[in-house]
């Protein structure tokens, strides 16, 4: 196994020109609370195009279906193509979960429309906003999400301080 | 009791902030990042799950020399 490399994986989603909203882990950490996270969560379009440029843009990566005892190699093709909804990937990268829809926000188009976009080092991308983010770590409430929901309360509460 | 004397006398409901910090959330931590930008946060989680890929592959040639 490599170092992972979670900004590399971000990258070749940007570059691949893959539709994707980054939530979770990173968005939570983008926001600025200062937790750290192992893996890459995003919101996917699960049109069979974007899918396509996803498996495109992770090839050189390696990705396996690490939920699988035999970790099978991903294999989008047009026969199974439209019968996916979640995909998590473990990549030479590191871990990639693609997610067709967000608990408390909804499917890729209603994560677009809740995100920003963010400058990084690799290209612009989206990040889902602070109180998207809040509602989707509130649905869930496993106890991971309860410190992130903390911090996340304490910036939005002082963005708002900052804005009056 | 008028309306303003009831809210005066409520007990006061403790910021979101005061209530992370209530639960042990070092603050001090948030300060920083958040004078950082989005790109510079998510560099420093990279450089951190990297440092901390490379600390267990360095305990575990450890443990096998052990």
């Amino acid at each position: 196994m490599q170092q992972p490399d979670l900004e590399a994986l971000i990258n070749r989603l940007i570059q691949g020109q893959v539709r994707f909203v980054i939530i979770g882990g990173i968005a939570v950490v983008a926001h600025g609370a200062p937790v750290t996270t192992f893996d890459v969560d995003v919101c996917c379009d699960l049109a069979a195009e974007n899918l396509f440029r996803l498996q495109s843009a992770l090839a050189d990566g390696h990705p396996v279906h690490r939920m699988t005892p035999q970790k099978l190699p991903l294999e989008i093709t047009p026969a199974n193509v439209s019968s996916l909804r979640n995909l998590y990937l473990q990549t030479d990268f590191g871990v990639l979960d693609c997610l067709g829809d967000v608990s408390g926000v909804g499917d890729y188009v209603a994560a677009f429309e809740q995100s920003v976009e963010v400058e990084l080092p690799g290209g612009r991308c989206r990040v889902l906003t602070i109180d998207a983010l809040i509602r989707a770590k509130q649905a869930v409430n496993r106890l991971q999400d309860k410190v992130a929901l903390r911090h996340l309360l304490a910036i939005k509460e002082r963005q708002n301080a900052n804005r009056h | 009791m008028n309306e303003a004397d009831e809210l005066k006398d409520a007990p006061r409901q403790a910021s979101a902030w005061e209530a992370a910090a209530a639960e042990g959330i070092d603050m001090s931590l948030l300060e920083i990042t958040l004078n950082e930008t989005p790109a510079q946060r998510i560099r420093r989680n990279n450089d951190v799950v990297k440092f901390a890929w490379t600390l267990r592959q360095a305990m575990e040639k450890r443990d096998a020399t052990a």
